[in-house]
């Protein structure tokens, strides 16, 4: 039998498809893989506009899933979610900080958000006193040089107060091999967790461990997750959805 | 600039492993707001837009090159696009580090940093103008560029409290208008062929729209840009002030610079030392 989150997640991902399938546009597969990352710390921590917590996309291409919670939460309107990319709207391909209610970092470009997000903990740590700092990452993002500089930072000034959620779903494979990847992070001074992206109870377990150093949670993840025609095929990357395949995704969801 | 740091707690400064030294009491004082962040330009940016995020105002200083085009985007998206404070102090000018070759030189950094919308940037001939320019832009909410140079230029007319265009002299119907260190060669020109002077050492939209109106309404006929940075980086700013005269564009030559030496070496190789300069004014007067 379904639970409450099970039914949250597959809202969620119909809510990713109906704003892709209305704008004709979007990285659908991008989104499906970090819906339950997002729904989790969404809900169970002050990551919301003036929130205590702050959460940067730094996979900017994955913001439907984000727009879908941030909708779902009431940051941003039922008419702005079907106008994605349109002059009418505030949603585009790539979020806005200067128009997104909850999103607190204009990314898009790979490689941006997380070092933001390093500076960001290092004053939450050193000025404010309080406050998690988490950057969801893309593994092909990993290629860019400027996390591993970022990460050198944050272990470097002991920012445990940083969570690197790693969302694992192997688009990177084609151009470079990253394993053994959670190696990687643990030399650059990481505490190193492993979850199963899509499981839940797993994220939430993971999540309580933070604090205690810098943490990278490399979360195995299925790209286009949730949608069987979707599910790792490279060409969906940024296809758009015909009212036949919105169909059948959504009866795939329901 | 310590002692700005030192009273004002929202100043960050972070230092890219250069100028380590001269921070060392600062650092010793108050070491979580200045750091030796080390070498790591796009993150070191990236970092500084997280502090601004969060409500400070990070100052970054490293070499021009390392400071500007290694970090490019970063400058572009995380405070361009973002709208973030921040103060980015470089040092080298255009080629001050001559011996060490083209790697260490960016006489494109104007260019560049005027494609990146709201940067404004200060171009201090002297300690003096510095100082005065730190204490009035640091705590101001807005994107800065502080180009600075190993070369001092000191002359009593400069006023070091104005961000402004400051006419020198009005002697000709020529006027050279001179940008940041260039004003020593301006100087020296324009008391060599009695020529007028306008010194600008800042290029906001303010200083540019006074300089465009003074070009406008003063009547010359001939102007002459001189600017330590590439040729052309400015006129396209100024083109109302500069319709209907004559213009001769000097600046920085765009081709690499393969030569060592010294920056007076340099200059004389690639045209820039006053009597070639002197040389070339004279016959675009001439000529006209």
């Amino acid at each position: 039998m379904e639970n409450g989150d099970d039914a949250n997640v597959r809202a969620l991902r119909r809510s990713i498809l109906s704003i892709a399938f209305n704008a004709q546009e979007g990285h659908v597969p991008s989104a499906m893989s970090i819906v339950e990352p997002l729904y989790v710390v969404f809900r169970d921590w002050d990551v919301g506009e003036g929130g205590s917590d702050s959460f940067i996309l730094s996979k900017g291409h994955g913001c439907l899933a984000l727009y879908a919670v941030l909708g779902n939460l009431g940051l941003v309107s039922p008419e702005d979610m079907k106008s994605l990319g349109s002059s009418k709207g505030i949603l585009g391909g790539h979020p806005d900080m200067r128009k997104v209610p909850g999103v607190l970092a204009s990314t898009g470009s790979l490689g941006h958000g997380f070092p933001m997000a390093v500076g960001l903990a290092y004053s939450k740590r050193h000025f404010s006193g309080s406050g998690t700092v988490f950057a969801l990452l893309g593994d092909g993002e990993c290629n860019e040089g400027a996390i591993w500089e970022a990460a050198l930072l944050a272990s470097t000034h002991g920012l445990s107060n940083l969570v690197a959620w790693i969302d694992f779903n192997h688009s990177g494979d084609r151009a470079l091999s990253l394993e053994p990847l959670a190696e990687k992070w643990a030399a650059f001074g990481f505490r190193v967790l492993e979850v199963d992206g899509h499981d839940i109870q797993e994220i939430e377990r993971a999540l309580m461990l933070v604090g205690d150093a810098p943490t990278a949670i490399i979360a195995h993840a299925t790209k286009g997750k949730g949608v069987s025609f979707m599910e790792n095929a490279p060409a969906w990357h940024h296809s758009v959805l015909d009212e036949d395949s919105f169909e059948i995704a959504m009866k795939e969801l329901s | 600039m310590s002692d700005l740091i030192e009273h004002h707690d929202t100043l960050v400064l972070l230092l890219g492993d250069i100028g380590v030294f001269g921070f060392k009491d600062s650092i010793a004082s108050h070491p979580r707001r200045v750091l030796n962040i080390g070498i790591l330009e796009q993150a070191m940016t990236s970092f500084a837009a997280g502090l601004a995020l969060s409500g400070k105002i990070p100052i970054l200083h490293t070499i021009a090159p390392f400071l500007i085009e290694r970090p490019y985007e970063q400058l572009k998206i995380d405070f361009g696009y973002q709208g973030l404070s921040g103060k980015f102090v470089s040092v080298g000018g255009s080629f001050d580090y001559a011996a060490l070759g083209a790697t260490h030189h960016a006489p494109g950094d104007i260019t560049a940093l005027l494609a990146i919308p709201g940067f404004e940037i200060f171009l201090p001939a002297n300690s003096e103008e510095l100082e005065n320019m730190l204490r009035t832009e640091l705590l101001r909410e807005s994107l800065s560029y502080f180009r600075l140079s190993e070369s001092e230029f000191s002359d009593p007319r400069l006023d070091p409290s104005a961000s402004m265009p400051q006419l020198l002299s009005k002697s000709s119907n020529t006027v050279i208008v001179a940008f940041g260190t260039a004003v020593k060669e301006g100087v020296e020109v324009s008391e060599a062929l009695d020529l007028s002077l306008i010194y600008m050492n800042a290029i906001t939209t303010v200083s540019v729209e006074k300089l465009t109106g003074l070009l406008t309404s003063s009547g010359f006929r001939n102007v002459v840009i001189l600017q330590p940075f590439y040729q052309g980086s400015i006129s396209h700013l100024i083109q109302k002030g500069l319709n209907g005269k004559y213009v001769l564009d000097l600046g920085v030559p765009r081709k690499f610079i393969h030569d060592y030496g010294t920056v007076e070496e340099i200059k004389l190789s690639i045209g820039l030392d006053g009597d070639r300069l002197k040389s070339q004014v004279e016959e675009f007067i001439n000529e006209q």
